[in-house]
């Protein structure tokens, strides 16, 4: 490691030689001139980060401005002054090293350098370009906050911070990949979360050696234990709120650098089904929501499976009448029933992945193309049956009422599982392939919690966490924080004259 | 206490559970109509005599858990009743996989090919076996309610098809037809020989076991209501001739208001998932003596816990896919089978617990040690605010040991370190070759951070007072490090028990002090009446010194 000089010129020798051919990188030398003597200082910075219209309003141009009038005293005071900040910049940072002081200014900061004074300041100025707060796409509300994340892992620390502004909240921040070497934030609740948690997610950080971290995504699938399973085992959020709620729950939010997606640990079934409002509207709404939830988690995977199943070896569970009408709609039909689902499964796909990835107004017009027009002529070109088009569109339905994406993604993969037992084996093959389902969704952990949790496991909280599953119970019979937090921490709400409890009865398996 | 997974055990509603399941599935299946067939409407008694047997048995299982289990000391037993059980579960599994594949065949999926079925069954029943008995135990923690609410639903919609003349009995069926109903409600009901097995993957026996008494009564009671509904809609002669009536039932029920047809095809999973339950079960033990029956080979296996865990569910399932094919495809297989278990399986089922009951009982001296010491531990876990509690036991040298490494007063067992005290205890004595005696124990040695655990200290109480293992009048000590008092051992005259007790009783007599023992601290958790000092040890100068504080 090379350290700051008081040579200038040295300092400067460095930076161009680590910054040659970087065009967006801006080096200038200045000479500020005082009535007798003279400053020599150095800046460098990423071009669109300073901003360079307005820098003397700005802390780096107050600190030419005051470079320039202690240019006439000895180089001693005013490293004094330098050292005690005596210009007042809240956000400023020394570094001893002209490697550390490089790699500093590429958070989008300004690093200066002084002629005679040993270490490299960094002033925080405009930064990097950013998106700025906006609405959360994936997680819309009906009530409740429309903010969502951005790209700034800064901006989003704040968010949470602006809600739970609590000093038992902290922050801890890593650096991840090599070459990226972007900021990871863990966020938790001191006194809340369970002590080992966040170790264990540190340990989960340095497990790896990566390249580059680009998205929440990539350290998610780095920490993962059962990699392979369809099944995500963080829950993901845009929404601060959320992220709030789950602090306050016991849980840890990672936050990564440029991704407005926050990753939620421990993550279980049921926290993947609940939405953010679901704590801003009425008991019987939010209830009658969830169960719908359920259902729809249960028919995007199961529906088209079921349907081949009945139509291809049980025709005895549906009324005659229903029945006929079904070997009437597949009159003509040229491919066996299991082909058609498939077929009309992967065309729904495609439509669903091209909606995503056209821009704005045409990606809203390829659902209705593809609905109406293409649908229809498929129904009136005997290609498809009409019933396989409602299957089709129903079993969608169910996977978009599913809140989260990536746990409706796992539905949507499994469906085809089960397209294909049902079509090989009939019920037989469908009740083979829930209980693989099932059996799977039993082996998942998430940090020592049984993923299934609170269909599993519920008597080690009391049986509390099942008044905020399937069903909600009223916000006022909520008292109790799930099983995630600390066990003398659960209680979150009380009203007046009720006593504090007795310490919990050991529940241990 | 936190759902830690990959522990290796089960709370008490996922034992009642997993044991309803493990029980109603063969037992509804085939106990009807043998039943009928043998005893008509009287086959009820029939099957409440066979209820008075399996409780029996499960009054014997209960009393031979000690015995049996991880804890049988005697060597040929333990290979005996591991062989016994791993063939009894092995041929059960591969017969319970034959009924299952027939079943599915015969009711879902009448053009699928027999092999297709069956081998498509053994794979679920292989995922689910490498995940543990807790990844066993939570898919019936969740299929508890759909099951059972399909299961009363059919039943209750089947009321209304019941003729009441089929109540009526003919004429008496003889006393032999009726026991051999019942021999085979209690053959059915086999899954409470594995009772002593399930004592390692739960907190406290006394509490499994009411958990297994409860779900005996449960499925005693669905067997008798589906008998009643079944002698009711088809009349006992007609359902003795039928293979398996309880589907049979499903097709006669319709759902009010006539838009599904018949839900027949749908209930059936009820026998899926029960069957499959009972598959799951003897494959599961099947594997577990197998595995049991390795370890214990002359010859070390080079090979990783895990892989031998694999090839073993593996070479069980080929065993099971072997034995279904041959029972569905050679009559006389099957016979032969049929006749294993009605002749040879009922006996041994009797016969192992009661084996080991009269042939453990007996150990001689030299089979024995004496721990006159036990020590108790206590460290932060990695996990989820859990805490390892550890548990040593020291012994006396005697003159002729041909061990030399060890000296008076250094622990046989190192400190063995569990997720709680009972477990600590059990892998202790795991640890050692002899079976540890404790009606010599002078003193138990806790660490302050265990007796300042309430809750640890809790489960200690709770496991002396269920086990009574540990005489009433041993003596309970704190030490601010366990480890520390410990390694005084070799520098003391003689054992460290004696010792302690020794300087423990002549604080006592001199100052007047009455210090907690066992028995005291037994009683007082539940009176809160009383006060006592506990000794507390300290180390002073590589001495050792007791007081009422630190």
């Amino acid at each position: 490691m090379t350290g700051v000089s008081q040579q200038i010129n040295e300092n400067i020798a460095f930076f161009r030689q680590v910054y040659g051919d970087c065009a967006d990188v801006k080096m200038q030398r200045m000479e500020l001139q005082g009535l007798m003597g003279k400053c020599t200082c150095f800046v460098a910075y990423i071009e669109v980060s300073l901003n360079n219209t307005m820098v003397r309003d700005t802390a780096l141009g107050q600190m030419f401005k005051q470079l320039g009038s202690w240019a006439d005293q000895s180089v001693t005071e005013r490293n004094r002054m330098l050292d005690n900040n005596a210009m007042g910049i809240a956000d400023i940072g020394y570094y001893a090293f002209l490697e550390e002081a490089a790699e500093a200014m590429l958070t989008g900061d300004a690093i200066l350098l002084v002629e005679g004074y040993e270490k490299a300041l960094k002033i925080a100025d405009k930064g990097y370009p950013g998106m700025g707060v906006e609405e959360a796409e994936s997680e819309k509300v009906v009530r409740g906050s429309n903010e969502g994340f951005s790209d700034s892992v800064k901006t989003n620390t704040a968010l949470i911070r602006k809600r739970l502004r609590s000093t038992r909240l902290k922050n801890k921040e890593i650096k991840t990949g090599t070459r990226t070497r972007s900021l990871i934030n863990i966020m938790y609740m001191d006194g809340i979360v369970r002590p080992d948690i966040v170790g264990k997610i540190e340990k989960k950080l340095e497990d790896f050696t990566i390249d580059g971290v680009l998205d929440s995504g990539v350290i998610e699938q780095l920490m993962e234990k059962k990699w392979y399973s369809p099944f995500p085992q963080y829950q993901t959020t845009q929404r601060p709120d959320r992220a709030v709620m789950s602090l306050l729950e016991g849980r840890v939010v990672i936050l990564c650098d440029n991704s407005p997606v926050a990753l939620i640990c421990p993550a279980d079934f049921n926290s993947f089904l609940r939405t953010a409002d679901d704590y801003y509207n009425r008991m019987e709404t939010v209830t009658f929501a969830r169960m719908l939830r359920y259902i729809a988690v249960f028919f995007s995977m199961t529906l088209p499976g079921l349907y081949l199943a009945v139509t291809n070896y049980h025709t005895q569970i549906l009324p005659t009448t229903l029945l006929l009408s079904f070997q009437e709609a597949r009159i003509g039909v040229p491919f066996p029933a299991a082909l058609e689902v498939l077929l009309m499964e992967i065309s729904f796909e495609l439509l669903r992945e091209a909606g995503v990835r056209l821009p704005g107004a045409m990606g809203n017009t390829i659902g209705i193309v593809g609905g109406l027009i293409i649908g229809q002529a498929a129904v009136d070109a005997n290609i498809v049956s009409p019933m396989v088009v409602i299957l089709v569109a129903f079993t969608a339905l169910c996977s978009f009422a599913i809140p989260n994406e990536e746990f409706a993604f796992s539905f949507r993969i499994l469906k085809f599982f089960f397209i294909l037992m049902a079509a090989w084996m009939g019920f037989y093959g469908f009740l083979i392939g829930l209980i693989v389902v099932l059996i799977h969704l039993t082996r998942l952990e998430s940090f020592g919690m049984a993923y299934l949790m609170p269909f599993v496991g519920a008597e080690l909280n009391h049986y509390r966490d099942l008044r905020d599953a399937m069903v909600r119970f009223p916000i006022r019979k909520l008292k109790w924080r799930t099983f995630n937090a600390r066990r003398d921490q659960r209680r979150k709400l009380r009203f007046s004259g009720e006593e504090e409890e007795k310490s919990e009865p050991n529940r241990r398996q | 206490m936190n759902q830690i997974v990959d522990n290796n055990r089960i709370s008490y509603r996922q034992t009642y559970r997993l044991f309803l399941f493990d029980l109603i599935g063969v037992s509804t299946l085939l106990v009807p109509s043998f039943v009928a067939g043998e005893a008509g409407p009287v086959g009820v008694c029939a099957i409440l005599l066979g209820a008075v047997l399996i409780f029996l048995y499960y009054l014997l299982m209960k009393k031979a858990m000690d015995s049996m289990g991880n804890r049988c000391r005697c060597r040929w037993i333990s290979i005996l009743v591991r062989v016994v059980y791993g063939t009894v579960a092995t041929t059960t599994a591969g017969y319970v996989a034959y009924l299952f594949a027939e079943l599915m065949c015969k009711m879902l999926i009448k053009e699928a090919a027999y092999w297709q079925v069956l081998f498509l069954l053994l794979i679920p029943s292989g995922y689910s076996v490498l995940g543990s008995i807790e990844s066993r135990a939570r898919t019936y923690e969740i299929l508890f309610w759909p099951v059972l609410v399909c299961l009363f639903a059919a039943m209750f919609l089947a009321l209304g098809d019941i003729q009441y003349q089929y109540y009526e009995i003919a004429e008496l069926p003889s006393v032999g037809k009726v026991l051999q109903g019942a021999y085979l409600t209690f053959l059915t009901f086999g899954a409470v020989a594995y009772l002593p097995f399930f004592r390692g993957h739960v907190m406290h026996r006394k509490r499994m076991c009411g958990c297994v008494f409860w779900a005996i009564l449960t499925g005693i009671g669905i067997l008798l209501a589906l008998y009643l509904v079944l002698v009711g809609s088809f009349g006992g002669r007609m359902l003795g001739t039928m293979d398996y009536p309880a589907v049979v039932l499903l097709e006669n029920i319709q759902f009010t208001g006539g838009f599904v047809k018949r839900l027949d095809a749908f209930m059936v999973a009820i026998w899926f998932f029960t069957l499959y339950a009972m598959l799951n079960l003897n494959l599961f033990w099947g594997r577990e003596m197998l595995l049991a029956g390795l370890k214990e080979l002359p010859v070390r296996l080079r090979i990783g816990e895990k892989k031998l865990a694999l090839e073993a569910t593996i070479f069980l399932l080929a065993n099971i896919f072997g034995t279904a094919m041959l029972i569905a495809n050679m009559e006389t297989f099957k016979r032969i089978i049929q006749g294993f278990f009605w002749y040879a399986v009922g006996p041994l089922m009797i016969l192992i617990p009661v084996l080991c009951l009269v042939g453990c009982g007996a150990t001689e001296l030299e089979a024995r040690s004496f721990p006159l010491l036990v020590a108790v531990d206590e460290k932060p876990g990695d996990i989820a605010g859990k805490t390892y509690v550890g548990v040593s036991y020291v012994m006396p040298i005697l003159r002729s040991e041909p061990d030399a490494a060890s000296v008076a007063g250094e622990p046989e067992t190192g400190m063995v370190w569990k997720a709680d005290f009972g477990g600590a205890m059990m892998a202790c004595q795991d640890e050692m070759e002899k079976i540890a005696d404790f009606n010599h124990l002078k003193v138990v040695l806790v660490s302050e951070a265990f007796w300042e655990d309430t809750e640890s200290m809790g489960d200690l109480v709770d496991y002396l007072r269920q086990e009574s293992e540990f005489p009433r009048n041993t003596y309970i000590c704190v030490a601010k490090d366990v480890e520390e008092v410990l390694e005084l051992g070799e520098s003391l005259s003689t054992d460290m028990g004696t010792y302690m007790e020794e300087m423990i009783e002549k604080k006592a007599k001199e100052e007047d002090i009455t210090w907690f023992t066992v028995g005291k601290l037994m009683d007082e958790q539940v009176n809160h009446t009383l006060e006592f000092d506990v000794a507390k040890i300290r180390v002073n100068n590589s001495k050792l010194s007791v007081n009422t504080s630190f």
